[in-house]
């Protein structure tokens, strides 16, 4: 038997800080932040205050830095692209969607989530949600079983997209995470690179699917994992 | 139904140049490939400089798409990128460039009138959504919702493509054009004055309006809250592509206003550089070539854009909020210290004096 030694793409560089032990407490740390901001958007909350309450929760569990800002977007900001400013005073309504998007760092190591929320029982919306969080794991199911790079893993994700009738954003297309800032590792998206993403806590999947009428959108985001380190997702066959 | 295409790299070279007025370039640029490049109406794309990262500019043709796509670059005072454009960019260049991104669209189909605004090279979507207009069914050009058109520039020769806009209204019967200058004398050929005014002098109720804006975040904003406070617009009907200075959008974003001189004192000695009004003082420091990191892009999320502001100035600043005013405590801060995204440059502080960068222990700068 001949063992082969894979070497790592340098845009899969990490600094002397980085632990995958510690990614991972941080990605824990960024899914309970997303559920505890969740659980406490209300409709008739104004977005900015969300907003503001989100960066109160945060800090409170010593998540003050970001390397990216919080985002809560209501409505029909959930359109809204990665740093585009939201339109402000959207109000939530009691039949409504939202989206939260933090990347919180947490001592020396970079998180980064996001999830979508709906207050009522527009179906649309429900699914839209739904939907994402679905793709999510569809695609990197495809990265699981494939060994699919990263340009190939999003064409995959914009045709699943277009087959449940949504437009998937690409603007929004996966990138690094590391120590903070990966930025000084590879900065670009998960989208351009022409090599199968390596396992483990280096790389983050973004799922973000807009109506291609209407005025809303659903975001899913988690770091590019194996099945073991989910809940069970036997049920999302790709 | 209509699909977003893909964003890839692609290498481009410089098919034409324009110089279309002192501040702005209208350039062309054709895939090296020579395949077509498929983008919608609305989007734009990043081209590399030489620091590696993009600067972003909106596409100013529409779909379907030919060989080469149309790009209005305005000169940013101090902008590397642009600077090297005007100045030493040939036919024939190359570039790196990504996209397309966004989704600036004129939704098909709205029931009500249209009011589009665009301040300076935000005109490049709306031309490119407008002549998508143009290219559909005649029926649907002949709608009777009314478009209205609000272009603002500095001077008359700063609206740069009039020609265009002639050549619309042409197709467009229905388009109603208003040229907005915000200097010189007032005259029969356009409004003066800020943008936005010149939107609600001319509807007292826009409860009904869809309003499509691309430009500066100032001028957004301002349209936002004077339409929806004077007119009862509602902010959700607003579609906005807001140009950021030098982060996302296009570093044609930088204000018009007047310049505001900064006097730092870094690393390499005391030496004076040029903001501008309007401006948040990382952008004016960026421009400048100051070594900034500024992971969040400049929303006060990260601190790594930390200045120490001298002694004297430091009480002519707004205090800090309380998202800074948190973030710099826990970075450990020490007095002075601000995060140079937060603070606004106003005329009141010409001449204002700081350090940058400085070592900030455990902390990449």
């Amino acid at each position: 038997m001949t063992a082969t030694v894979l070497e790592r793409s340098p845009l899969e560089k990490v600094g002397d800080a980085y632990s995958p032990d510690q990614m991972l407490k941080v990605r824990s740390l960024t899914r309970q932040a997303i559920n505890e901001i969740a659980a406490r958007v209300k409709p008739g909350m104004v977005e900015e205050d969300a907003v503001d309450m989100a960066h109160d929760i945060l800090a409170e569990h010593g998540m003050v830095r970001g390397w990216h800002d919080v985002y809560v977007r209501f409505g029909t900001n959930t359109t809204k692209t990665f740093g585009q400013a939201s339109d402000p005073g959207i109000v939530l309504g009691p039949d409504d969607i939202f989206l939260i998007d933090i990347g919180p760092v947490f001592e020396a190591w970079e998180g980064d989530g996001g999830d979508t929320f709906v207050t009522g029982a527009n179906p649309e919306m429900a699914r839209a949600a739904a939907d994402a969080r679905q793709l999510f794991h569809v695609v990197r199911k495809k990265w699981a079983t494939d060994s699919a790079t990263g340009r190939a893993l999003y064409d995959f994700a914009v045709e699943q997209a277009r087959a449940l009738g949504w437009e998937l954003n690409m603007d929004l297309s996966g990138h690094r995470i590391s120590e903070f800032p990966h930025e000084a590792h590879y900065n670009g998206p998960l989208a351009d690179i022409d090599f199968t993403p390596t396992a483990g806590p280096l790389w983050v999947l973004e799922i973000h699917i807009r109506h291609p009428h209407e005025k809303y959108g659903a975001f899913y985001e988690d770091m590019l994992l194996a099945d073991s380190d989910f809940e069970d997702t036997s049920h999302l066959a790709a | 139904m209509t699909m977003p295409f893909p964003s890839q790299r692609h290498q481009v070279t410089l098919a034409t140049m324009r110089r279309a007025s002192d501040r702005t370039l209208v350039v062309t640029l054709r895939l090296a490939t020579g395949h077509s490049f498929m983008f919608r109406a609305g989007q734009f794309v990043g081209l590399e400089a030489a620091d590696g990262r993009p600067r972003h500019f909106s596409i100013a043709n529409p779909e379907p798409v030919g060989d080469e796509i149309e790009l209005h670059v305005n000169r940013v005072p101090g902008g590397t990128f642009t600077g090297a454009l005007f100045d030493a960019a040939q036919i024939g260049d190359t570039f790196w460039m990504t996209g397309p991104f966004g989704d600036f669209a004129i939704a098909p189909g709205a029931a009500s009138d249209l009011i589009l605004v665009a301040g300076g090279t935000g005109f490049a979507p709306i031309k490119a959504c407008l002549l998508h207009l143009a290219s559909q069914a005649p029926d649907s050009r002949r709608s009777p919702r009314t478009i209205h058109l609000y272009w603002g520039a500095r001077t008359a020769a700063d609206l740069y493509d009039i020609a265009s806009v002639h050549h619309l209204a042409e197709r467009l019967p229905n388009l109603r054009f208003v040229p907005v200058l915000d200097q010189g004398a007032a005259d029969a050929s356009a409004r003066h004055g800020p943008l936005h005014r010149a939107v609600v002098d001319d509807f007292s109720d826009l409860s009904d309006f869809e309003i499509y804006a691309c430009g500066a975040p100032a001028m957004i904003d301002a349209l936002s809250h004077a339409c929806a406070s004077e007119c009862g617009f509602d902010p959700a009907r607003l579609v906005a592509d807001v140009f950021v200075a030098g982060t996302t959008h296009t570093d044609a974003g930088r204000p018009d206003g007047r310049t505001v001189d900064l006097v730092l004192d870094g690393r390499e000695g005391r030496r004076t550089v040029s903001g501008v009004e309007g401006e948040a003082l990382l952008f004016a420091l960026k421009h400048a070539g100051v070594p900034l990191q500024a992971t969040c892009g400049g929303k006060g999320a990260c601190g790594t854009c930390r200045v120490r502001i001298a002694p004297e100035w430091r009480d002519r600043l707004a205090r800090p909020a309380k998202r800074e005013a948190r973030l710099l405590d826990f970075i450990g801060a020490e007095k002075g210290d601000r995060l140079s995204c937060q603070i606004l440059l106003a005329a009141n502080l010409g001449g204002l004096e700081l350090q940058t960068p400085f070592d900030n222990p455990g902390e990449p700068q």
